[in-house]
C-alpha cells in the first residue's frame, strides 16, 4: 500500500524515492514498481518504470563538463553495447530526504 | 647568404658552399611557407576550422544518453569502442542555440588535455591546409558575447571563419546554465 513517502515492504517501511522528480524527469509515483534497497540500514523504494537485468559492470566516472548531480556516480556500458548512468543508493536516498524536507 | 651565392669560375668545385645555399634556401622556404590542418565544420550554419592535430576521428550520431541537470552546452554520452565520452554543442556555447540533429549532423571526437570529447555539428565539409598568414584576431563584434571561445579568425573562400579552440570552449561550459528537460 502506497502512501505519499513511504511504502510496507515485508512488515518494514521503506521511504519511497521519486527517481523521476530527482533527476528532473516527470514523476514515477504513480508506477507500480520499485526497487527495494537497503542503505545503512535503512530500507528504500526506488519508484522505477522496470526492471532491466542483473550485470557486472565496470564503472567509470563521469567527464566533469557533465556536472553530474549527486547520486550519478558514473557510467558503464552494458553487454549490448548501450551506454548507463550509475546511481549511487545512498546519494540518492539522502537527495530524496532532503528534497521531502524542503518541500 | 651572399656570401655563398655562386660566385663564378673561382668557386667552382666548391661543391660544399653550394649546399650551404641550397640549405640555406630550404631553411627560408619552410619558413615563409609554415602550414597546417585544420578541419572545417559548420555549427548552426556557421563555418569554423578545429585544427586537425586535436581531432581524432569522425562519427554519425548515434544514440546520445542524456545527462540529469547537465549543462544545456552538454548533449550527454555516447560510446566509443568501449569508452564513455561527453558530447558537446558548440553552438550553444558559441551563442548560435541549440545544434538540432539532422542526417548530415556528425559528431567530431577531439582531443583536450588528454581525455576525448565530442562535439555536435551540422556537418564535416573538408580539411584544409592554412599558412599562418592566412590567421588573423577575431574583429569586434564577430559572434557578439563569445569573444572568449574564439580568439582568432581566418580568411578561407573569401569567408570569415572562427577558429575554434577546444580548451577555451570546455572551460566555458557550465556558464551556459543547465539544460532544461
Amino acid at each position: 500500500v502506497a502512501t505519499p513517502d513511504a511504502i510496507e515492504w515485508r512488515g518494514r517501511e521503506a521511504a519511497l524515492v521519486d527517481l523521476g522528480e530527482l533527476l528532473g524527469h516527470r514523476s514515477l509515483r504513480a508506477r507500480s514498481f520499485a526497487a527495494v534497497v537497503e542503505v545503512e540500514g535503512r530500507l528504500c523504494a526506488i519508484a522505477i518504470d522496470q526492471l532491466g537485468e542483473l550485470e557486472e559492470l565496470v564503472v567509470r566516472p563521469l567527464d566533469p563538463v557533465l556536472c553530474a548531480p549527486a547520486g550519478v556516480s558514473g557510467s558503464s556500458i552494458l553487454g549490448n553495447g548501450s551506454v548507463v548512468l550509475v546511481l549511487e543508493p545512498a546519494e540518492i536516498t539522502i537527495r530524496s530526504a532532503e528534497l521531502r524536507r524542503s518541500a | 647568404m651572399t656570401e655563398h651565392a655562386p660566385q663564378g669560375p673561382q668557386e667552382e668545385g666548391s661543391i660544399y658552399a653550394f649546399i650551404d645555399l641550397l640549405r640555406t634556401q630550404a631553411a627560408e622556404e619552410v619558413e615563409v611557407e609554415e602550414t597546417s590542418l585544420w578541419v572545417f565544420l559548420s555549427i548552426s550554419g556557421r563555418k569554423f576550422v578545429v585544427p586537425m592535430s586535436a581531432a581524432r576521428e569522425i562519427h554519425r550520431v548515434g544514440e546520445i544518453v542524456p545527462v540529469p541537470d547537465a549543462p544545456a552546452s552538454t548533449c550527454g554520452v555516447v560510446q566509443l569502442r568501449g569508452r564513455v565520452i561527453a558530447v558537446i554543442d558548440p553552438a550553444v556555447l558559441l551563442g548560435l542555440g541549440a545544434t538540432s540533429i539532422e542526417p548530415a549532423s556528425r559528431i567530431l571526437v577531439a582531443e583536450s588535455r588528454s581525455r576525448l570529447v565530442g562535439m555536435l555539428v551540422d556537418g564535416v565539409d573538408r580539411v584544409v591546409e592554412l599558412a599562418d598568414g592566412q590567421f588573423r584576431p577575431r574583429d569586434e563584434g564577430y559572434l557578439p558575447g563569445q569573444a572568449e571561445t574564439i580568439q582568432r579568425v581566418v580568411d578561407l573562400d573569401g569567408q570569415n571563419l572562427g577558429v575554434l579552440e577546444l580548451d577555451r570552449l570546455l572551460r566555458s561550459i557550465g556558464s551556459e546554465g543547465s539544460s532544461e528537460r
